[in-house]
């Protein structure tokens, strides 16, 4: 390679040297690129991941952390029925909130993706414009529609479908349920679309050249491609659901979820070491799940 | 093969109502912010731009958007460094534990806000303790949102690497420019649509995170948190729906002009890969 | 084109920061000539910072005030102490949790020479054993006042006699009570157990069956005092326990409300503003303490709260009847209050407290 190097300035000339030095030593360059994003990821996320089942390990005397070692937060975690009753209890809503998005995201995004051409990527974004929109307004405007007298019990009578209003439509699981439902919809839409678009148009057409039918083509040829990002979708959704202890307190009657017995530990009753015991449940259910996607190869997808 | 009308009415009608599910509650935050209610129940009385008077008179919600948006630009810029320069070691080179890192760098994500947020929280505590200046404030929300905002950035430039040739470099060299110059000329303008799109992604999450923010914030607040405060002591309500209404209003440009950056530019998408 | 929407994007994102500094700084008010100035960062209870009794301090001091709110004592203990204990300067600490504060090294003692208005306390407030440590003060008393029955006047006519109708299948799912374990204290004193906090097991037990008989009449859990008036506001709830700052609240906001103290009795709470021990804003803290105990502000705080205030001078500033209801000098209704302490046994409350929640 011909360099004309008398020619060009001082700066450039250092500067070509030491990127000479990077690249004769392509570990330099390794080291280079990845050490700061892996310095970071050590020291800001292992650390604490790490250091949070230490703590699971310690106890409390006199109102302080004491690092004193100690399984006793383990014992109580399965001696006392109440905390894996909670997480049953956060695993079963997870999942019916994980499979009512399959069922609700499936349709509309094969709909999108092969019955509208023009106002596709438009539609796509409605989608997203949700997301954009604060949570927590969200999420309380959801107490407006399911109240005593909100818009959805208002309606109900209206049409004469019932003469009382139904208060179990809030402060109840199934309040908890329809609104983790609608805010974590569109992370299953958004894989559920990208998979589906990847399949090839011709795919249809030779599936039913070979004579399958609408069904048959969904459920030997959509489904299988689909799946990767189903399952994509599902990891975002249960997780979110899993760990979201805000939606049940603002909507539940006082029921609680993983989430919840979490963060009262740490921001209530002040016990550090038993909510790092009660965080790693989750970590392991989810850790569970995430190994099964591997085995689909879904990470990729992500 | 044309598929009967009845299957792509019924398929359209699915998902119309799946469209209704979602914009309902927007539908509600608009309604209640331009009405003179303080109760949230239904009907609402009469219209009235009163609650955004109240909001532009309290100064409470613009600084905890201050806020927010000087957390959410800092956390942008560490993930796109951080993100960009992970997609490069993961696309460019080959090393032992590629795949480890790979997943470690999305687990922020995948794992539920909680546990990374009373992760964080102890970790900075026990930090604190032997002295470094890891004190609860805007700063270590900031790094905590970074954290899962590097995979944003990173997958983005990941997959855009994976589809640039590397052709157009090696011809870059070829005609005297050092690697630098490449870099800045010539990789950089390819993955310039995939960082901006990363960057607004993760710019867009960090302003509305509430979870890990709960946990790493100190006696300051930022916008979702001052939405959780005055959801909690229960006044002015349609104030926040007003606020919500000002945020969003400005999110969508700002994403939609993310989404248009994100497109591949029609010259790049000519160059056969490599 | 590219560029130039990059640019537009960035430049929206400045503007939405330019937007919010400049309302912001728009509306604080700049304190010129402050006397100490810097920020004040608190946990209090709703009410105690009161715009109506904050500005006025701000203008005086200089001292900007940040102020995040709790529900709970628990809840304040947790916060006050998370991250080393160092993002708040002041809490106003009920007496079930301003020992835990003391014994964990989380406040400093005050030098109540340094807060003139000390003096003219109540004398079962100035050193009571809830904030006075072998005589030393880790702060100094501000209000105090009773959990009370509040009711929905257009469904009770008359003011409930008993505790009875919260536990009452009459009004299933129209009554609601805190999300706070203390409330255990409750039961025992519905069931006339005559040491609500120190509870056998057997009382325990007892009282555990009633909490879950009267799960299913709870609409929900309150764990705010806005949340408490938001589910009186909607109608969800007819009747509760609470406090009388609740009742001033719906009042104000139209609903028809009104608060007793049953015959069975009621447990109640006395506040303390304590200091933290690694406050580095120690002046503005001191003036905080000197100023919320005055006479002036204690009307005002009553005003906004209805609680009792702990300057008997107070009483002064109130028309009688007033001050009569609040029973500012009336030591025999402070001694029928069973207050808030620290249940020896505080775990096994938090567990059943779980268990009940479910």
């Amino acid at each position: 390679m011909a360099t004309y190097e008398g020619a060009l300035p001082r700066a450039v000339t250092a500067r070509r040297a030491v990127a000479r030095q990077v690249r004769a030593h392509r570990r330099l360059a390794l080291a280079l690129v990845l050490g700061p994003p892996l310095i970071w990821m050590a020291g800001f996320y292992l650390g604490p991941l790490v250091y949070l089942l230490l703590e699971s390990l310690w106890q409390i005397q006199n109102y302080n952390v004491v690092q004193v070692w100690t399984l006793a937060n383990y014992t109580q975690i399965f001696s006392e029925p109440v905390w894996l009753d909670v997480l049953r209890r956060t695993v079963v809503m997870a999942s019916l909130v994980t499979l009512s998005a399959i069922v609700l995201a499936l349709p509309l995004a094969y709909f999108l993706v092969r019955y509208t051409r023009r106002w596709r990527h438009l539609l796509y974004l409605a989608v997203l414009i949700p997301l954009w929109s604060s949570y927590l307004v969200r999420v309380f405007a959801w107490k407006t529609i399911l109240g005593r007298d909100g818009l959805l019990n208002t309606f109900l009578i209206g049409i004469h479908v019932v003469h009382q209003p139904i208060s179990a439509l809030l402060y109840s699981n199934t309040a908890v349920y329809i609104t983790l439902l609608q805010i974590w919809l569109p992370y299953m839409v958004i894989p559920v679309y990208a998979a589906i678009e990847r399949i090839p148009p011709s795919l249809y057409e030779a599936s039913s050249d070979l004579g399958a039918r609408g069904w048959r083509t969904i459920l030997h040829v959509v489904w299988p491609l689909a799946f990767p990002g189903i399952l994509a979708g599902s990891i975002f959704v249960f997780s979110l659901s899993m760990g979201d202890f805000i939606t049940p307190l603002l909507m539940g009657n006082g029921t609680q979820f993983i989430g919840n017995v979490i963060a009262d530990q740490f921001g209530i009753a002040y016990n550090y070491p038993f909510g790092a015991a009660l965080a790693i449940l989750p970590l392991i259910v989810l850790t569970v799940f995430l190994a099964i996607a591997r085995r689909f190869g879904v990470l990729e997808a992500l | 093969m044309r598929t009967p009308l009845r299957v792509r009415l019924s398929l359209g009608t699915a998902a119309l109502l799946v469209y209704a599910f979602l914009y309902l509650p927007l539908l509600i935050i608009f309604i209640y912010a331009f009405n003179s209610d303080t109760i949230t129940s239904w009907p609402p009385q009469q219209p009235s731009l009163q609650w955004f008077h109240v909001l532009f008179s309290d100064p409470d919600p613009w600084t905890a958007l201050e806020n927010s948006v000087q957390v959410a630009v800092e956390a942008t810029i560490v993930a796109v460094f951080l993100g960009t320069a992970a997609a490069f070691a993961l696309q460019r080179f080959r090393f032992l534990g590629r795949e480890a890192l790979n997943f470690g760098i999305t687990l922020p994500i995948l794992l539920p806000g909680i546990i990374t947020g009373v992760a964080m929280t102890t970790w900075f505590t026990q930090l604190t303790q032997w002295g470094l200046p890891f004190e609860l404030s805007l700063v270590t929300v900031a790094i905590g949102h970074a954290t899962f905002c590097i995979v944003l950035v990173m997958n983005n430039v990941l997959a855009r690497l994976r589809r640039t040739s590397r052709s157009l470099e090696e011809a870059s060299m070829d005609l005297g420019a050092d690697g630098w110059q490449t870099f800045w000329y010539v990789t950089l303008p390819s993955i310039r649509g995939a960082i901006i799109a990363g960057a607004l992604l993760a710019f867009t999450l960090s302003l509305d995170e509430v979870i890990v923010t709960f946990f790493l914030i100190g006696a300051q607040n930022t916008l979702p948190l001052w939405i959780l405060s005055h959801i909690r002591q229960g006044i002015n309500f349609p104030e926040i729906d007003a606020i919500a209404v000002v945020v969003v209003s400005i999110s969508i440009p700002i994403v939609l002009i993310a989404q248009y950056l994100a497109r591949e530019p029609a010259a790049q998408r000519a160059v056969p890969k490599a | 084109m590219k560029k130039l929407l990059a640019l537009a994007s960035l430049a929206l994102i400045l503007a939405l920061s330019a937007l919010g500094g400049a309302v912001s700084s728009a509306q604080v008010s700049r304190h010129a000539a402050g006397k100490i100035g810097g920020p004040l960062n608190m946990i209090a209870w709703e009410g105690y910072a009161d715009p109506s009794f904050v500005r006025p301090f701000e203008a005086q001091t200089g001292c900007h005030i940040n102020v995040t709110y709790a529900g709970s004592s628990d809840e304040m203990f947790a916060k006050f102490r998370a991250g080393g204990g160092t993002a708040y300067d002041l809490v106003s600490a009920s007496g079930d949790a301003s020992l835990r504060f003391i014994h964990s090294g989380a406040v400093q003692p005050v030098n109540v020479s340094k807060i003139p208005n000390w003096k003219n306390l109540a004398p079962q407030l100035k050193s009571p054993p809830h904030n006075t440590v072998n005589g030393k003060h880790y702060g100094v008393s501000f209000m105090w006042g009773p959990d009370v029955l509040i009711y929905n006047t257009h469904v009770f006519h008359k003011a409930p006699t008993s505790w009875s109708v919260i536990y009452s299948h009459a009004y299933k799912g129209r009554i609601t009570i805190p999300d706070n374990p203390i409330q255990i204290a409750d039961v025992a004193v519905y069931l006339h157990y005559k040491h609500p906090y120190n509870l056998s097991n057997a009382q325990l037990a007892r009282i555990k069956n009633v909490l879950m008989a009267q799960r299913p009449l709870i609409r929900t859990y309150w764990t705010s005092a806005g949340e408490f008036d938001q589910l009186f506001k909607n109608g969800e709830v007819v009747a509760g326990a609470g406090w009388p700052l609740m009742t001033v609240q719906l009042k104000q906001a139209h609903v028809p409300v009104a608060d007793t103290v049953p015959r069975e009795g009621a447990t109640g709470w006395a506040d303390t503003w304590m200091l933290s021990s690694h406050s580095s804003h120690v002046a503005c803290a001191y003036a905080w303490m000197n100023y919320a105990l005055s006479p002036q502000v204690q009307k005002k705080v009553v005003a906004v709260t209805d609680y009792s205030p702990a300057n008997l001078k107070t009483a002064r500033l109130l028309p009688a009847s007033e001050a009569k209801a609040l029973h500012i000098t009336d030591t025999h209704y402070f001694d029928t209050l069973k207050f808030w302490q620290t249940p020896p046994n505080y775990t096994q409350w938090q567990l059943i407290w779980n268990e009940i929640k479910g």
